[in-house]
């Protein structure tokens, strides 16, 4: 009851703007003008678009795509920020035996979940393929990433920390299920888990939550694929995972459909993972 | 969660046909405050602008995307820009956006105003959908600004991009000789 009348007494933006191919909302509360939230959200949602033009697969001008045009001829130097994301994803392909891989955009394209940009790609590639030196990445094979399960929550990551310093507000970002808050103790969140709508509640266990599915997929169709049978996981399940930060809980839902015994990865990063399914049942992942 | 539009939908839903198995609503910016953000510091005025069959035709040919409505709701801005408010349809979703463009046909701005969700067929209804463009939006304001955090597989935005890009070609079919 505290919680709810202090909130009243805030002044609270909600913004939605769609960013990274989805919806992105970011809500502000705080004992501010609305401009002053405003600019707040502004902030938030140009540094999203900063990482979107960085890490986008359709962007010609985006550094993803120059690793996609170059890196297999050449080494091509990078910003912090794509850095920061191909590590976490290389480190994960490590932990999960090659079960997250940001290089399996052909299965994507076959799916229809891209669109083919890329001609004579090497089907024996993989994250194995990509190699780090200081800043610059180079490809040993002609392979095309694609940051699609990582990305986002790396964005959300971002954005979050530029508004770190105003511990006095309440803040939430959500960009299309990716969720952080800076004060999450004692909230509940709502999980959808069916293609019409059904929502489970769970507490905001950490900072940061992911989830995953397919409700919103053609039928038969699926963004989870096994990199190396290249088989489509079609699992009416719904995966959620928090964490300290998002882009560990993005990566870690599409894991979590794959990988057997997740229990040492979640253990590693900190990180709790929850599975939902078609009738609204929950299960901690373990 | 915003409890006025919740309560406003569903008893509107409940009065056309059977209660759907779900419908929500979000309500992000009011009309007032998207103006704010999208073309501040400019004076606005509101033009009632109807698309002939023929422009309708043209824009649908050129977008690739159907004119659902043939009223703009627009703005034109002291500046030459416009500020429009639109709506969106999807299969089960109908968002209601605000889209700046400037003199020169740049979309400059795109906020999400409202977003609704449905499923029980409603959705298809040009009528039932059409009773809410460009309602309510000012009353929204301080009414209950909670949005209800949900956490789900990732929804394409594609429905969007598409509205915006019909907007473009009102532009430059119709808005541009205004």
């Amino acid at each position: 009851m505290q919680l709810a009348a202090r909130t009243q007494e805030l002044n609270t933006i909600s913004r939605c703007k769609t960013l990274l191919g989805t919806f992105v909302e970011i809500t502000i509360s705080g004992n501010e003008s609305d401009d002053y939230l405003i600019q707040l959200t502004n902030d938030a949602f140009n540094e999203i678009s900063r990482i979107e033009k960085i890490m986008s697969y359709y962007d010609d001008e985006s550094e993803v795509t120059l690793l996609n045009k170059f890196a297999h001829k050449k080494d091509c130097e990078v910003s912090s920020d794509l850095l920061v994301v191909l590590k976490k994803a290389l480190n994960l392909s490590d932990l999960s035996n090659g079960l997250f891989d940001v290089t399996i955009v052909p299965s994507l394209v076959k799916q229809k979940l891209l669109l083919k940009k890329y001609h004579f790609l090497d089907k024996k590639s993989s994250y194995k393929d990509i190699i780090i030196k200081g800043n610059y990445i180079s490809f040993n094979r002609k392979l095309a990433i694609d940051l699609g399960g990582i990305a986002k929550g790396y964005a959300v990551d971002k954005a979050m920390s530029l508004l770190e310093e105003f511990s006095d507000m309440d803040i939430v970002i959500n960009a299309g299920g990716d969720i952080a808050m800076n004060n999450s103790r004692g909230k509940l969140i709502d999980i959808r888990y069916s293609k019409f709508g059904n929502l489970v509640k769970l507490p905001m266990y950490n900072k940061s939550l992911a989830t995953s599915a397919n409700y919103y997929q053609k039928e038969g169709k699926s963004a989870i694929i096994n990199p190396k049978t290249k088989s489509v996981n079609l699992s009416n399940k719904t995966v959620s995972v928090f964490a300290n930060d998002c882009i560990t809980a993005d990566a870690l839902t599409k894991v979590s459909f794959l990988v057997e015994n997740i229990s040492y990865i979640l253990k590693s990063m900190s990180a709790r993972a929850f599975e939902i399914d078609d009738k609204g049942r929950i299960k901690e992942i373990q | 969660m915003n409890l006025k539009p919740f309560l406003t939908t569903t008893l509107l839903v409940g009065a056309l046909s059977a209660t759907p198995e779900f419908v929500y609503a979000k309500t992000y910016l009011t009309v007032d405050q998207a103006k704010k953000i999208l073309v501040p510091n400019v004076k606005l005025e509101k033009l009632e602008i109807v698309l002939t069959k023929e422009q309708q035709k043209a824009i649908k040919k050129l977008s690739k995307v159907r004119v659902n409505n043939d009223k703009i709701n627009a703005y034109k801005t002291s500046d030459g820009g416009w500020f429009i408010i639109d709506q969106v349809i999807g299969k089960h979703e109908n968002i209601d956006i605000a889209v700046s463009i400037d003199k020169y046909g740049k979309v400059s701005g795109v906020e999400v105003l409202t977003y609704r969700e449905t499923y029980g067929g409603e959705v298809r209804n040009q009528k039932w959908l059409a009773q809410f463009l460009g309602k309510d939006h000012n009353e929204h304001l301080r009414l209950d600004k909670q949005i209800k955090n949900i956490s789900g597989a990732t929804l394409s935005c594609r429905h969007i991009t598409d509205g915006v890009n019909r907007l473009m070609h009102t532009w430059n079919e119709v808005l541009r000789y205004i």
